[in-house]
């Protein structure tokens, strides 16, 4: 049950938890008056911490500090944009104020007055170069940020032949910029939410008004603005906090490094999250059918499109309960099996020093340690890695008779059928259940199996996400949202926005 | 927390053993496969102590063993082969000893129908003249043999191999039924070359009462309008001939059975014509299901289901010949 979230009060995790006490966030963050010495003293030991003091000469107490963090500030830029112009207009003898500054004299795009330290913390540490006027208790801060990023390259996992060569990296508005150059709408929205009491990661929730629930947008908002923690640096941070069931092993948030495919599912209706730092962008709600979709059915024919997706799903029934199915008719319905095939599964384990059981579950773990190798280590050894195990090892355990031919050909088969599924996510929980479900098999043959797929059904049919079931549609969305799950209609005819979303603009096309 | 994990096990436990599927149940359905011996045709014939029973497995060497009863012998054959499972349910002839036919085939039919393994829907063959034993234990591939004979009677059309419960539903609703029958053809070392056919035996009170010949045999299909693109030789004075069947319906018109064929000319030797050969045909056939007729009539055997009354009419056949003799 633990696999099915259920347990909401687990003691093992909650034991030496439960004696640390609860600290709230304090509101300001750091208490002191805005100047120079204050902030010189909260980025104290930070090596990386820059401040410079300009004073002008000819007016006595006119003095500036400029401040900023080398590496995420350009310092190129703070000399060329801010401090030349600064020592300009001190020496020409012109009075600064931060009106001045605000106003323009200072070549950059992006300015904002900073009141507090809170405000003038957040925006140095985000990449700004900040002017504080010590006598005015105030600060102007630049955004001068850094350019160094990953350059925007081919998408790794999500391939498509006809799709879009480009895929999101770690800057938030590099990515933000890949979405708006696809929707070039005022529609669409974008806002902006810190997350992280520490890592002050900045997320932006973008969707398309008038298209998009409004009350879903409201209640991603209100989930995000919920989350406490120290930083958010992996999906995880996110994906947890959120979703409706975070002890559940399926991944209840659609994912995706392809900016076409996340504007497509704005288009659609759903709302997506973009996290600086994070080369993914998140989309919501997620039902079960939506992980089997690929970017490139739409850049198919139909026909092609959908003889794929069926076999994608027939390949989860693959991964999900070949080896149980195998292990159940072996060992408990002999009869099941054809003739010949049975003869040669004799034939193959005659000299085979294991049960079918033992076999097919060693198998399974073996292919997942080889699976959990090959992606610690680099990609030349994780290749050799892999040719090892399928190859070396596989053929020596069959030619030296450990394990047979059919276990081996089994295991391959459902685990090559894993690899078939466009979510990785999904394919990680569907590892999960195929393990229980071959002790099912293993413990009551096909009968165990039949109980633990009506189980694994009903549990997917309990999961919501964001209002949205998990099934959806093929629960409740009669033959042709049942036929929409598997085959794709010609774009042309398909004029109506996915109906399970219940967006407020139904219709995607004339 | 304990209470979740108690009603877990509770729940697990009674799937298994409710399931049949544990070692320790009952009846337990948990076998290896590596220990399995695969039987794909048993031969049951009468012996003076009660039962032969005879099993052969794929090429492997077949085993017979005697017993007072057909699972006594079962079980005896079990500890000739300790080190395997002898395993049923692949069975797919079941073959009889005429003798035992004679005497009775309930034992045979109850051990099909009674049996956890056996499928009911397994062909039943009746060796004639010999016992099953011979077939099975005398034949190198007994299986690829009756295999093969199947897949020749189904591309014939002239005779069928009816299944356990063809013949048990048969004996159940009118006291009677149809069963297979072969003739082995033995070389000088006494072992089995081939399997030929020898049309049905008609069981009744779960006993062979009457043997209906291959020729007549084939006539039971045409009646029963399952009949296959059979051949049927004809003598015309010096000239022979061979037709095939092409088509036949059989209907019964105001108490006359009626029949409607087409078939075209195979082989001819010598020469004859078409008027000829459609009267041949015609007296052939007629004379033959006049035959089947006059069993049934002396049986009280409604085999060809015509209905009782049916057998004392006249029979007229209409024949139309296919016109592509050039065939």
């Amino acid at each position: 049950m633990l696999f099915f979230g259920y347990n909401t009060n687990m003691s093992i995790f909650n034991s030496n938890q439960n004696s640390v006490p609860f600290h709230p966030e304090h509101t300001p963050k750091y208490y002191g008056e805005l100047s120079s010495k204050t902030v010189e003293g909260l980025f104290s030991d930070c090596g990386d911490f820059q401040l410079r003091k300009i004073s002008a000469g000819l007016i006595p107490h006119n003095e500036l500090c400029v401040c900023w963090i080398d590496g995420v500030t350009d310092g190129g830029s703070v000399a060329e944009e801010i401090l030349r112009p600064l020592t300009d207009i001190l020496r020409n003898g012109m009075e600064l104020s931060p009106e001045r500054l605000l106003s323009g004299a200072i070549y950059s795009a992006q300015a904002q007055e900073a009141d507090d330290l809170d405000g003038l913390v957040s925006a140095v540490c985000s990449g700004s170069c900040a002017v504080i006027f010590d006598s005015l208790k105030k600060a102007v801060c630049f955004e001068v940020r850094t350019k160094n990023q990953r350059n925007i390259s081919e998408p790794k996992i999500e391939k498509s032949l006809k799709g879009g060569k480009d895929c999101f990296v770690e800057l938030l508005r590099t990515n933000t910029s890949l979405v708006r150059r696809r929707i070039c709408d005022p529609m669409l929205k974008l806002k902006t939410v810190v997350l992280g009491r520490k890592s002050q990661t900045r997320a932006a929730i973008m969707y398309l008004d008038g298209v998009c629930d409004p009350k879903l947008v409201c209640e991603l908002e209100n989930r995000l603005n919920a989350i406490d923690i120290d930083g958010v640096l992996s999906t995880g941070c996110i994906e947890e906090y959120i979703v409706d069931r975070p002890k559940s092993l399926f991944p209840q948030i659609l994912h995706t490094e392809r900016p076409d495919r996340f504007s497509r599912q704005l288009l659609n209706g759903r709302v997506g999250l973009i996290v600086d730092g994070i080369p993914l962008a998140f989309m919501l709600p997620a039902s079960f059918p939506e992980f089997m979709r690929v970017p490139q059915d739409e850049s198919q024919n139909y026909i092609v499109s959908g003889m794929l997706s069926i076999i994608r799903w027939a390949a989860i029934l693959l991964a999900l309960a070949l080896p149980a199915f195998y292990v159940s008719v072996s060992m408990y319905h002999q009869e099941m099996i054809p003739t010949k095939l049975l003869q040669s599964i004799i034939t193959s384990k005659q000299s085979v020093p294991f049960s079918t059981a033992v076999e097919v579950v060693g198998m399974l773990l073996a292919f997942e340690l080889l699976q959990e190798a090959g992606l610690r280590l680099p990609d030349p050894v994780s290749d050799t890695v892999s040719i090892i195990g399928a190859l070396i090892v596989g053929q020596s355990a069959v030619e030296a008779k450990v394990i047979s031919p059919i276990a081996v050909i089994v295991v391959a088969t459902a685990g090559i059928a894993g690899y078939a599924q466009p979510s990785q996510d999904l394919s990680a929980a569907l590892r999960i259940c195929r393990l229980v479900l071959l002790l099912l098999g293993i413990a009551a043959g096909l009968y165990g199996v039949s109980v633990g797929l009506c189980i694994l059904t009903w549990y997917l049919c309990t999961i919501d996400s964001f209002g949205l079931s998990y099934t959806a549609p093929l629960s409740g969305g009669g033959v042709n949202a049942l036929m929409g799950t598997f085959l794709r209609k010609p774009l042309p005819s398909d004029k109506l926005r996915d109906p399970e979303l219940d967006t407020p603009d139904k219709r995607r096309q004339k | 927390m304990m209470r979740r994990l108690t009603a877990i096990l509770l729940a697990l436990s009674v799937l298994i053993t409710l399931s049949g599927c544990s070692g320790g149940s009952v009846y337990s359905n948990l076998r290896e496969t590596e220990e399995l011996s695969v039987i794909d045709a048993i031969g049951l014939d009468r012996s003076e102590d009660g039962f032969t029973l005879s099993v052969a497995s794929g090429t492997k060497v077949s085993q017979s063993a005697d017993a007072k009863s057909i699972a006594l012998a079962r079980e005896r054959l079990q500890e000739l082969s300790p080190r395997e499972q002898l395993f049923f349910a692949h069975t797919k002839f079941v073959a009889v000893g005429e003798k035992t036919a004679e005497e009775s085939l309930t034992p045979v039919l109850d051990c099909v129908e009674r049996s956890n393994d056996l499928r009911l829907n397994t062909p039943v063959i009746i060796i004639a003249d010999d016992e099953a034993k011979t077939l099975l234990t005398k034949t190198e591939d007994s299986v690829s043999m009756l295999r093969s004979y199947e897949r020749e009677c189904e591309k014939r059309g002239d005779c069928r191999i009816f299944s356990a419960s063809e013949i048990i539903s048969s004996l159940d609703r009118y006291g009677f039924a149809l069963a297979s029958r072969v003739r082995l053809k033995l070389d000088d070392k006494g072992k089995v070359t081939a399997i030929l056919p020898d049309g049905y035996s008609l069981i009744k009170d779960s006993r062979e009462l009457a043997h209906i010949p291959s020729k007549e045999a084939a006539c039971v299909e045409l009646i029963t309008n399952r009949a296959g693109p059979f051949f049927t030789e004809l003598e015309l004075g010096d000239a022979k001939a061979v037709l095939q069947l092409n088509e036949s319906k059989c209907r019964l018109e105001d108490g006359v059975l009626k029949l409607e064929l087409k078939a075209s000319l195979y082989e001819l030797e010598g020469s004859a014509k078409k008027e000829e050969l459609e009267r041949a045909y015609s007296e052939e056939l007629k004379s033959r299901i006049e035959k089947l007729l006059e069993l049934a009539e002396r049986t009280d055997c409604d085999y060809l289901k015509l209905g009782g009354w049916v057998e004392r009419l006249r029979v007229s056949s209409e024949l139309k010949y296919g016109y592509d003799l050039e065939a």
